[in-house]
């Protein structure tokens, strides 16, 4: 059979072979042959799969965003893992149903909104201009990807902003917000402190006894431990002798990118379009137009003019077809070999692209500058010296996990191979003894508790506690959490009881003032009658950061409106455990500020070029309109999709 | 399939079977790739479509970002009378009809509204439901609450109900039945959150929330009653400086 096969090798069965296996590629391309994705599925979506590969790097992300917004590199975040991840995952599965739901609605990103947009990102700029060498540089092969997923966020970004940026607050709303946003109220209240009852209210010792067995976790020592540890820093490695010339220079040479500033050309061209499937008679009348024109500005007739009267190219028509600065990789090829054989001033020919004709006029050259040897020989040297100590110091480190590893029963072997100094601390908790500042960082004080290190005895891995600085540790001693005697903690237990027992009775002695208001239909004598008063009536807003009880404030903004000749009466308990009735007198509604308020506050605003703060709340709340009706398009698509979670595969990364 | 003796009578047999069945085959063949063809076109169509169309819709949003409404109109009117079956020009519609409502042109973001109601597009239908709710809020505002109620009569409000119970309860106020939107806004309330929910409450809140456990009586006499309304309606001043001696004390507890 197979030497059948290879007899027949060269004739016709072999063609028949390679035209069907190369059906596939003509139709659905070769890309996926080429990029095969690890494939861990943490979740499909209407069977698109979504992988663990991508999961754990929006993990990561969503972890230096949130380290970089409490500015803190070195804050823990492990407290948070199980909502970092599962908040990750929606949004995966949210961006993923979105996207679909896109797509198959018609909806489209093109390539040249596509490149205006990657071309804005200030990563890929060079002095303010985009740098095709740059992006390539950062990117690399992951270029294609990197536009994939962006065209996809554009996509999705498009039906969010869509919605949310055209949301409404109509005039009646408005209306009703400024009515119960700037609203007042006039209140009295009468408070039952808790204090009244101090005398009154005893401790027995069978009553600390029950309670010292029924919160006994809340008595307790600390767990505690000291360690021992091996530190290694960069700042102590030493540096590398004096680099010799040579190998400096083939550092620049190698370098020269970052040394470089691209040249720039400042040019405007005229473009008449031939379209891709143009025939012959059309490509040639394109020819004869632009033939024309360029005799028109051979003619000396403004190349401006010309530009808007008859260029194709919607972006630079209107600015005389000005296409402003731009560098090395932005134009089609054939345009920027024109451009390169050309002298400021000058007008090029016909030049043929992919578009069409141009006829190019060549406005301005920034050249390409090259920083010479001699100018950055300095820098360079500082630039190898930081490279030999990080490669030297990586180097360290990853001697120093290994032998972490392989020795996991002490320091002894770290210590005498890479001749550090074993450390130890005193005891401390979780949280850290100020007296050893090791004991004070986070990832040193988890890695301590942690199952290995306390439970198993082991070296810790490589923990790094400061910018290229690393410890190794062990628990030295361990003083387990236990019950502290009851002897010590009486006084506080007492205390705790009290405290409970006089919050009770002002509540009593409240509710029962209140049943009395109830049923007498008057609020003097009752209070009257235990000695208590109503404060003076004053006016409270909202948020009314001048009023000292904000439970108060919040309350009586709950409680409706009070008829002619009448008040309403409420009770709440207060945080310091004292217990306040509430007395709303009357309420006085919001008005919208006048339009004269409103230009003077404007006119004060001036420098500041914000909107008043009129305005300013109305953008707010159409942003949180538009917000609620996204969410609810958006639960509703995902009420319309299969969507399954692997949920085992959400915590093993 | 029986064994063959001789390499001809294979031949034989293959020749003959061709013969039989060759031109289904080839028919089939035929048929298959025309459908393939047909399906690669056609995707293709779509996403040229879609493309020109994001375009506009692109357009549109720019123009309507630099405020240049003229040319916002211009785009929107290509966008819609060319694309009018894609969601782009849903989303511009409800964009213009913004646009609209902040130059005071309510009939014109009336029309637009309703014409994406009229679109009813199933591709993303929540697009309809925001419309609608849209239109019914504007109806509101203009005090038309027939025209409200009977927008939203019999709808099925598929994931809106927030957005819904929250505008049943808006009516109910309009109409003053404190007690319907009281229930209509806690309904609302289960499905919301972030900066939407705290309004939301906010309306709840000013119909009396805590209403059940309110007591009403005579108002307490009270030193100085100051039934003055404050001077300024933005920072209002107490009437009365001293401090109750009641919160003093419980200041010292």
């Amino acid at each position: 059979m197979l030497q059948n096969i290879r007899d027949n090798a060269q004739g016709w069965i072999a063609w028949l072979i390679v035209i069907f296996i190369s059906i596939p590629f003509a139709f659905w391309g070769i890309e996926e042959y080429l990029h095969p994705t690890p494939k861990t599925t943490i979740a499909e979506v209407n069977g698109v799969e979504l992988s663990q590969y991508d999961f754990k790097d929006q993990v990561n992300q969503r972890k230096r965003q949130l380290h970089a917004m409490i500015q803190n590199q070195d804050i823990d975040l492990s407290f948070m893992e199980q909502e970092i991840r599962q908040s990750t995952l929606k949004q995966m599965i949210e961006q993923e149903v979105l996207k679909q739901a896109a797509i198959n609605a018609g909806l489209r990103i093109n390539d040249a909104l596509l490149v205006r947009n990657i071309q804005s990102f200030p990563d890929f700029q060079e002095n303010g201009v985009f740098s095709q060498k740059r992006y390539e540089q950062l990117l690399g092969d992951r270029a294609a990807s990197f536009e994939r997923n962006l065209r996809l966020g554009m996509l999705t970004g498009q039906v969010r902003e869509g919605v949310i940026r055209s949301a409404i607050f109509t005039d009646y709303e408005q209306q009703q917000y400024t009515r119960i946003e700037k609203q007042q109220r006039l209140i009295s209240y009468l408070i039952v402190p808790r204090s009244r009852f101090k005398d009154l209210v005893s401790v027995s010792d069978a009553e600390i006894e029950a309670h010292y067995k029924k919160y006994a976790t809340q008595y307790m020592t600390p767990e505690k431990v000291s360690i021992e540890y091996v530190e290694l820093s960069k700042s102590d490695l030493v540096s590398q002798e004096a680099v010799d010339e040579e190998t400096l220079k083939n550092y620049y040479d190698e370098h020269k990118a970052a040394f470089t500033k691209p040249g720039q050309w400042k040019a405007r061209h005229i473009l008449i379009q031939v379209a891709p499937n143009a025939t012959k008679n059309e490509k040639d009348a394109a020819r004869k137009k632009a033939q024309e024109i360029l005799a028109k500005i051979q003619a000396g007739e403004s190349f401006a003019e010309l530009a808007k009267q008859f260029s194709d190219d919607p972006g630079s028509k209107n600015k005389g077809g000005d296409l402003g600065w731009f560098g090395s990789g932005i134009m089609v090829k054939p345009f920027e070999n024109a451009l390169k054989g050309m002298k400021v001033g000058e007008v090029s020919g016909l030049v043929k692209s992919q578009f069409g004709f141009h006829i190019i006029k060549l406005d301005d050259v920034k050249p390409e500058v090259v920083r010479p040897f001699a100018e950055v020989r300095t820098q360079l040297a500082e630039d190898m010296q930081k490279e030999y100590l990080d490669s030297k110091f990586y180097g360290k480190v990853e001697e120093l996990a290994n032998l972490a590893y392989e020795h996991p029963e002490g320091l002894e072997e770290l210590k005498n191979t890479l001749n550090l100094k074993i450390k130890t601390t005193g005891l401390f908790g979780r949280n850290g003894n100020k007296d050893y500042p090791i004991s004070l960082n986070p990832k040193v004080i988890s890695a301590a508790f942690s199952d290995e290190v306390l439970k198993e005895g082991f070296n810790s891995e490589p923990v790094s506690i400061g910018e290229q600085h690393v410890v190794v540790l062990r628990v030295k001693d361990h003083v387990a959490a236990k019950a502290k005697p009851l002897s010590e903690v009486r006084d506080e237990i007492r205390l705790a009881i009290r405290q409970e027992k006089t919050q009770a009775k002002a509540l009593a002695l409240g509710k029962n003032l209140l049943e009395q208001i109830k049923a007498k239909g008057d609020a003097d004598l009752p209070a009257r009658s235990q000695n208590l008063s109503w404060s003076p009536a004053q006016w409270v807003e909202r948020n009314d950061a001048k009023f000292d009880k904000p439970e108060i404030v919040a309350d009586v903004f709950k409680l409706g409106r009070p008829v002619k000749d009448k008040a309403l009466y409420h009770g709440i308990e207060l945080d310091n455990g004292d217990y306040a009735l509430v007395a709303v007198l009357s309420v006085k509604d919001g008005v919208k500020t006048t339009t004269a308020q409103a230009e003077t506050e404007t006119e004060t605003d001036k420098d500041s070029n914000k909107p008043n703060p009129n305005e300013q709340a109305i953008l707010e709340q159409e942003q949180a309109i538009g917000f609620s009706e996204f969410n609810q398009f958006l639960s509703g698509l995902k009420a319309n999709a299969e969507i399954k979670v692997y949920s085992d595969k959400l915590s093993d990364i | 399939m029986s064994v063959y003796e001789t390499e001809d009578q294979q031949v034989e047999a293959l020749k003959k079977w061709w013969k039989e069945n060759g031109n289904s085959i080839i028919f089939g063949l035929v048929l298959g790739f025309a459908l393939l063809a047909g399906w690669r076109w056609w995707q293709s169509y779509t996403e040229q479509q879609g493309q020109i169309a994001s375009a506009l819709y692109e357009q549109v949003m720019i123009a309507l970002e630099k405020k240049d409404i003229k040319l916002a109109n211009k785009f929107a009117g290509k966008l819609l009378s060319d694309y009018s079956d894609n969601p782009y020009s849903v989303l511009a519609s409800l964009n213009l009809a913004r646009q609209d409502l902040k130059a005071g042109e309510i009939n014109s973001a009336h029309a637009r509204l309703q014409w994406v109601i009229d679109q009813n597009g199933d591709d993303l239908p929540g697009l309809t439901h925001i419309a609608r709710l849209r239109k019914a809020r504007l109806f509101l505002s203009e005090n038309k609450i027939a025209e409200a109620k009977n927008l939203i009569k019999g709808i099925d409000e598929g994931s809106f109900k927030a957005g819904y119970a929250e505008l049943r309860g808006d009516i109910a106020l309009k109409e003053g039945n404190k007690e319907d939107a009281r229930k209509d806004y806690r309904e609302a309330l289960k499905f919301l959150d972030g900066p939407h929910k705290q309004w939301v409450e906010l309306k709840l809140d000013d119909l009396g929330s805590e209403k059940q456990t309110v007591i009403e009586a005579k108002p307490p006499t009270i030193p100085l009653a100051a039934s003055v309304p404050p001077v300024s309606p933005v920072s209002p001043v107490s009437p009365v400086s001293p401090v109750s001696p009641v919160a003093e004390e419980s200041g010292t507890k």
